[in-house]
């Protein structure tokens, strides 16, 4: 590019730099983005938006923060203080509603109508994002939060020849590796995992009916009903599979325990799958996938969004705009999951890039009568924050069911 | 003081005032103005963002029917007492007997005094890695040839509390001694002479006439430690995260979640108010007796 | 502290029993206060691909996370 002689190297560097954008005859659609994906996968995946943005000519400005509220609070203050970023990782919790009612954000409807969103999106995701009959966030992502992972050695070892489809057959699949001496459930005794076991007994021996009912409806026949009462017996069942060391354990230790096959099942969102990758192993040969104990299980859909602060700057509309249109582009979409390890919001994506679990949530995903929503998404976050209260005492004391249907009750009609 | 006295006493101290206006009006507003604003939110139905509405003591009802907030109140209490009474006995034998003159003083008195110059944070983490039954003790006593051995107090909902206290005591009691081993440098060397002359033995001597000499640096540190322990929480979000289960949870925790996890601003600034009214209702008579109370330094 | 002022210290234990209660207390309680920093020396010392440090790395890096609002992992699931 240029001949650089020492002296002037610092300057010239520094012009040869800026050359770009000045070369360019459209100024380039500078984007600041505010997220909280720091550790290496998310990072590597959020690098897929940026350079699929700057190849379209824009100018990505990476702010990250660490930490999921504080980067939200730091959107949230930009915006009050006047001086927003373009765009912002958001989550569809209430939150969200909050600031969409405070007239905080700017809609997408224009993108969203263009790539017929309420068609290609799943139901679920569209009613998280869609308030008012306006899109207010692009969905990048779907996560489900509820996968049962397993060791297939560990299962190999207890003598187990297929992993379990019905509740019966993991009970007794846990009751084998008992004997075998592995550790049958590994679990991570923090708050947020006794919480993801719970939902997973719910919505495994409960159904997705129940599920909504409980959570979504919060409707008191069915909180008091004999199905729920049979899944918190369920749950309290599981405590002896789990072993005396996991009070407070990480998921990503617990995971390790599957990996060393020291344990048989996990259950994790499926971004477990980072960790297995990251030990070299294989779907199929080392460790497997399962999404659901019944036939018809639901598959829970969490996600990530990213939501546009309100401004009138033209330019920086037109910015929020094809943001959105590269973050939901269909080859995007697939480079960024494989590494973020969730699966696309569309269907209409070139499958064969995805690993065997993707294909099998997406192939799941893709019958409306399993897709439900998240437990964060059918309640405010104090509400849910309850309910997870209750569960790690459930799971932490003797409480009795009677005790903990109450408890539940209180929680979310309180 | 009648109205002349008054602006001569003005008059004469205006530039100390005109210094003072600064931190006063600091005091004002950043302490009085967001705790009186706190107060207020704590009647209001405020979740994310404030609001100005009134709901009475709607939340205040709430919040005694979380359990949460119950077991929290109860740990802080079992932990504030015997947090308080440990490092009190620990803190002033440690500095009487330093005081024996000893070989090595300002060894021991280092070795005594270093926790206190760590964060909760480190402290937190690393009585976490010594009673971590997979890394700490109990797995060092295992390896050595006691296989039942047992040290479970962070995994165990029963005892999690003595781990929280364990790991304060080791924090604070080095404050206590040196505060009290600061005291007892300042007894008059006479007392002494004069007990000793009078034969009586000597712990009758710390009890009876030396302790209640140095009733100033006891409240003192007291009430150190009493202010540390109702706003403790990096200690446990280190150790065990209220964990297992509710076992170990403390206010300033409830209160921290609801404020940012959870957007329920409305309920955290009740149980803010609530820690609050507890404080000053311990601290008012305290600092009462000791800075206006016969023996005080007004009288 | 000078010699002068020692003098004036009381001496509560003359005989050799009471120094030895003395020392002997001080050195226990001594132990109990070195515990936690023989610990993290020994933490710090040992090779990183040792399976407990790596843990207590992991603790760490949580506990700073969540710190910062929330924690890592449970970000992801909340998301």
């Amino acid at each position: 590019m240029f001949i650089l002689k020492n002296a002037v190297a610092a300057s010239a560097l520094a012009l040869a730099v800026a050359m770009p954008g000045a070369a360019n005859a459209q100024e380039p659609l500078d984007a600041e983005v505010i997220h909280w994906w720091t550790s290496g996968g998310e990072s590597a995946a959020i690098g897929v938006f940026a350079d699929a943005y700057n190849a379209q000519g824009g100018n990505w400005q990476d702010s990250a923060v660490a930490g999921g509220s504080a980067a939200r609070s730091a959107a949230i203050n930009r915006i009050i203080g006047g001086d927003p970023s373009t765009a912002a990782l958001f989550n569809t919790s209430q939150q969200y509603h909050e600031i969409v009612e405070e007239g905080l954000l700017n809609d997408i409807d224009a993108v969203a109508m263009a790539n017929n969103w309420d068609e290609i999106l799943p139901a679920p995701i569209v009613d998280a994002v869609k308030i008012d009959g306006k899109y207010y966030a692009a969905p990048v992502n779907i996560h489900m939060p509820l996968w049962i992972w397993y060791s297939v050695d560990a299962l190999n070892q207890a003598g187990i020849e297929n992993p379990p489809e019905t509740v019966d057959a993991f009970f007794a699949a846990l009751d084998k590796l008992k004997e075998a001496g592995i550790t049958p459930l590994a679990l991570g005794g923090q708050r947020w995992q006794e919480n993801s076991l719970f939902s997973a007994v719910l919505t495994n021996v409960g159904g997705g009916a129940l599920w909504e009912a409980v959570y979504a409806d919060k409707d008191e026949d069915a909180i008091h009903s004999p199905e729920f009462r049979e899944v918190i017996e369920t749950f309290i069942a599981l405590k002896p599979y789990v072993d005396s060391a996991s009070p407070g354990r990480n998921w990503n230790d617990t995971t390790a325990m599957l990996i060393n096959d020291r344990a048989g099942f996990q259950v994790m969102g499926d971004w477990a799958k980072g960790e297995f990758k990251q030990a070299g192993e294989e779907i199929g040969v080392d460790y497997g996938c399962i999404p659901g104990l019944r036939p018809d299980s639901p598959y829970v859909l969490g996600g990530d969004v990213f939501v546009f602060p309100k401004t009138d700057d033209a330019e920086q509309i037109d910015a929020q705009r094809l943001l959105v249109e590269v973050m939901t582009d269909p080859e995007t979409q697939v480079a960024f999951n494989n590494l973020k390890g969730s699966i696309p919001i569309r269907s209409d994506v070139d499958v064969s890039k995805l690993d065997a679990c993707a294909q099998l949530g997406l192939e799941i995903m893709s019958d409306p009568s399993r897709q439900s929503p998240d437990a964060s998404q059918m309640m405010a976050e104090y509400i849910y924050g309850s309910v997870q209260d209750v569960v790690t005492e459930l799971w932490n004391t003797d409480m009795s069911v009677d005790e903990a249907v109450k408890r539940f009750d209180q929680a979310l009609n309180g | 003081m009648n109205a002349a006295a008054f602006t001569r006493h003005i008059r004469r101290n205006l530039l100390a005032y005109i210094a003072l206006l600064p931190m006063a009006i600091v005091v004002v507003f950043a302490y009085l103005g967001t705790m009186l604003w706190s107060v207020r939110l704590s009647f209001s139905s405020s979740r994310l963002l404030p609001k100005d509405d009134f709901v009475g003591f709607a939340q205040y009802t709430r919040l005694f029917e979380t359990s949460r907030w119950v077991t929290s109140l109860e740990n802080l209490a079992i932990i504030a007492f015997f947090f308080l009474l440990i490092c009190f006995v620990l803190g002033t034998l440690l500095a009487i007997f330093i005081d024996q003159n000893v070989r090595a003083e300002s060894l021991f008195r280092t070795v005594f005094l270093y926790p206190y110059a760590m964060s909760f944070v480190v402290a937190g983490l690393i009585w976490q890695w010594i009673l971590n039954p997979d890394l700490g003790i109990q797995a060092t006593m295992r390896d050595l040839g006691f296989p039942d051995f047992v040290l479970d107090w962070t995994v165990n909902p029963d005892k999690v509390l003595y781990a929280i206290i364990l790991a304060t005591v080791w924090h604070g009691s080095g404050l206590v001694m040196a505060l009290i081993l600061a005291g007892l440098r300042g007894i008059d060397s006479q007392i002494w002479s004069a007990t000793r002359i009078d034969g009586i033995p000597s712990w009758r001597v710390y009890l009876s006439i030396v302790l209640p000499m140095l009733r100033p640096m006891i409240i003192t540190s007291l009430v150190l430690l009493s202010i540390s322990i109702v706003k403790m929480y990096d200690v446990v979000v280190a150790m065990t995260n209220g964990g297992p289960g509710t076992a170990s949870e403390v206010p300033a925790k409830f209160i921290m979640d609801n404020l940012f996890e959870r957007a329920n601003i409305g309920l955290a600034t009740a149980a803010s108010t609530v820690l609050l009214i507890t404080v000053l209702l311990i601290m008012v008579p305290v600092l009462y007796s000791q800075y206006f109370g016969k023996n005080g330094r007004a009288s | 502290m000078t010699q002068s002022s020692v003098s004036k210290r009381p001496v509560s234990s003359q005989d050799i029993w009471g120094r030895f209660g003395v020392y002997g207390f001080l050195f226990f309680v001594a132990l109990f206060f070195l515990l936690p920093l023989y610990v993290m020396l020994v933490t710090s010392f040992k090779s990183m691909d040792r399976n407990p440090p790596r843990a207590d790395l992991r603790v760490a890096a949580a506990f700073f996370a969540r710190r910062l609002g929330q924690g890592l992992d449970e970000r992801l699931y909340r998301a």
